[in-house]
């Protein structure tokens, strides 16, 4: 590979990540500073979790749902299903301003409404059908047009890698290049971090490389990078489980409902309540953990395996839960199915429990109401935040948006002093890759990737317990050992890919360790300590946060407040 | 190597190659039909065959994801 050069970049916001909540945060953030930066890995118009569509947004409409229906029950709905382990005043936030976002969506050309122009709600965790179900498939390919109309500039194809730090105040970011030989040192007086997920951290079963229901670009970066610079993260103890299609992995079993049920290998429903409805009324689809555990079940008892359903489907029905599984960025596996004759009114789907992932709001970025995190400078949104599991979409959209705001205010009142940059940093990034594009012999990414994913599944998957976690946390220091002196990328594409996975090892020391710190049972099976097997809310009904100080990991409880009605 | 191009139907346009969330097509130039260079790393999200202007692109599914239980009797 060529020598790297650098390449020195100044702006008033940098956003590292183009998914959706980084696409509004510079939508909005167009309107408040001047230079406005969007770092994306991949290309905007089809990355992320809405990559090729998304179908659903929860959110709250008061000429809707109200007066008898109020914000307060939205988040007092979801303080019950998280039990508790949220931010109110966060849920707060995203539950009251999601309709307003979804409207700007209408505005920057996205089809929200049905044929007769009615918005199309389904009931899912929220006492009332609050799900709106719309036509996603194209939302990032409009949101890039509206970003582009607005004059944002955006950076495809490359990775945010490392903060750069005056003090402890973020001034920037370091990026790579996933295709040139380029380092970008990008000065900024405000960060926002809207990475996403962390995938790829557990094995997936197909032994197909990429085979997962998920963006395999999300890799936790904003995690990671967060991590190193001395931010507060919490609960990455928790990973989540999903069940989708058996061996074409996918997510969006939503997208099944209404109409199709899970039924197990004798035909009998999983579900307390049949999911006949059409989707101008009311179903209902409690998706909680409690359904993985059923699940799970029928496999262990003799039930399995376990299938979706669509044979009572109505035409209608059918009709309308394929245009939902396109929307949901399901067309390649649906086109998949109609190449193989597979009729879903005639033939039952085999369904499976996928690998954990860590992220979704349950585990990530510590961020107060107005998505400051714990660094002055640094912002954060979207999936990356670990306060409000399940803010999804509406997180997305609203926090997205939030963040622009406080960042600009910050950008405006704070950003002077950004001219001092982090030497020490960018030195120690650019002896990272020099070794890792040396042209000694050594191992590809992949290697590495797979021995961090049988680490990960074999010590802190389904049953966790304080051996299997300490002799899980030594093996990982063995690997990142090889990791660090043995990768060696050919190309500027293999050397994302190997940082990829040292951000994965960096992120699986920290599931490991919170794992081994949680001395208690909680959202079976997502955090399930065989040798702590009850819930215990008298010491651990409390969020766990993590931060690095020098070389080590200091643990934090910090009690959770928040009332369950 | 999950996406095929048909290169009678390609455009050469090279919107399949900037759009690939995984960058399978990396080192493709415009007016040429794009070569698929890490296809290993597919992740089948189909965003190439939504894509393409001209449907030149089909994909490819892995043996391991593609073993349904078609004797399974119909429900």
């Amino acid at each position: 590979m060529k020598k790297l050069t650098i390449n020195e970049l100044s702006v008033d916001l940098a956003i590292i990540g183009g998914g959706v909540a980084g696409c509004m945060a510079a939508i909005r953030a167009s309107e408040l500073v001047d230079r406005v930066l969007v770092v994306e890995k991949c290309d905007t118009r089809r990355s992320g979790c809405a990559a090729t569509g998304v179908d659903h947004i929860w959110t709250y409409v008061p000429e809707i749902h109200g007066p008898g229906t109020t914000v307060e029950d939205i988040v007092s709905d979801h303080t019950r299903w998280t039990q508790g382990f949220l931010d109110q005043e966060v849920a707060h936030y995203v539950t009251s301003h999601s309709y307003d976002r979804i409207l700007d969506l209408e505005r920057f050309g996205v089809d929200i409404r049905d044929a007769s122009g009615k918005l199309r709600f389904v009931k899912k965790i929220h006492r009332v059908p609050n799900f709106l179900h719309f036509a996603g498939r194209d939302l990032k390919v409009k949101l890039t047009q509206e970003m582009k109309r607005r004059k944002v500039e955006i950076l495809n194809r490359v990775m945010g890698l490392r903060l750069l730090k005056n003090q402890e105040r973020v001034t920037g970011v370091i990026g790579i290049s996933t295709r040139r030989p380029v380092i970008y040192k990008i000065k900024a007086k405000a960060v926002i971090l809207t990475t996403g997920n962390i995938y790829r951290l557990y094995r997936n079963p197909t032994g197909v490389l990429f085979n997962i229901g998920f963006p395999p670009h999300e890799t936790g970066d904003g995690h990671a990078m967060a991590f190193r610079a001395g931010a507060l993260l919490q609960n990455m103890e928790f990973t989540t489980f999903q069940t989708g299609p058996k061996n074409f992995q996918r997510c969006g079993r939503g997208s099944y409902f209404p109409g199709g049920r899970m039924v197990n290998a004798r035909g009998d429903s999983l579900q307390k309540q049949p999911h006949r409805a059409t989707h101008a009324t009311e179903t209902h689809m409690d998706r909680t953990v409690e359904e993985e555990v059923a699940f799970m079940k029928e496999i262990e008892e003799g039930r399995g395996p376990v299938y979706m359903d669509c044979s009572s489907c109505s035409e209608e029905d059918m009709s309308y839960i394929r245009w939902a599984l396109r929307n949901e960025g399901n067309t390649a596996f649906l086109d998949h199915l109609d190449s193989e004759g597979f009729d879903l009114r005639k033939k039952r789907l085999e369904f499976t429990l996928y690998e954990p992932k860590s992220g979704s709001g349950k585990s990530g970025l510590t961020i107060h109401k107005d998505t400051r995190t714990s660094l002055p400078g640094l912002f954060a949104a979207g999936d990356a935040i670990g306060v409000l599991p399940r803010a999804v979409m509406p997180g997305a959209l609203t926090l997205g948006w939030k963040a622009a705001e406080t960042a600009a205010q910050f950008s405006k009142r704070d950003g002077a002093d950004v001219s001092v940059g982090d030497e020490e940093e960018m030195e120690s990034v650019k002896e990272t890759l020099t070794r890792l594009i040396s042209e000694s012999p050594g191992a590809p990414w992949t290697e590495a990737q797979a021995a961090l994913q049988n680490l990960m599944s074999d010590y802190a998957g389904l049953k966790r317990s304080a051996t299997m976690l300490a002799a899980g946390r030594s093996c990982l220091r063995t690997l990142r050992k090889r990791a660090r002196e043995e990768l060696r990328a050919r190309h500027p594409h293999e050397l994302y890919r190997c940082l990829e996975v040292l951000n994965l090892i960096d992120i699986g020391e920290m599931v490991l360790a919170s794992a081994l710190e949680r001395e208690e049972t909680r959202f079976y099976p997502e955090h399930h300590r065989v040798d702590f097997p009850r819930q215990d809310d008298t010491n651990w009904r409390a969020f766990l946060t993590i931060r690095k100080q020098e070389d080590r990991m200091l643990f934090q409880k910090e009690k959770i407040e928040a009332r369950i009605c | 190597m999950p996406p095929v191009i048909h290169p009678e139907k390609c455009l050469q346009c090279g919107l399949c190659a900037e759009i690939c969330p995984e960058d399978v097509f990396l080192g493709s130039r415009r007016k040429t039909v794009p070569k698929i260079t890490y296809g290993d790393e597919c992740w089948h999200c189909g965003a190439c065959v939504l894509d393409c202007p001209s449907q030149a692109i089909t994909l490819y599914v892995p043996l391991p994801m593609r073993v349904y239980d078609h004797e399974l009797s119909d429900s």
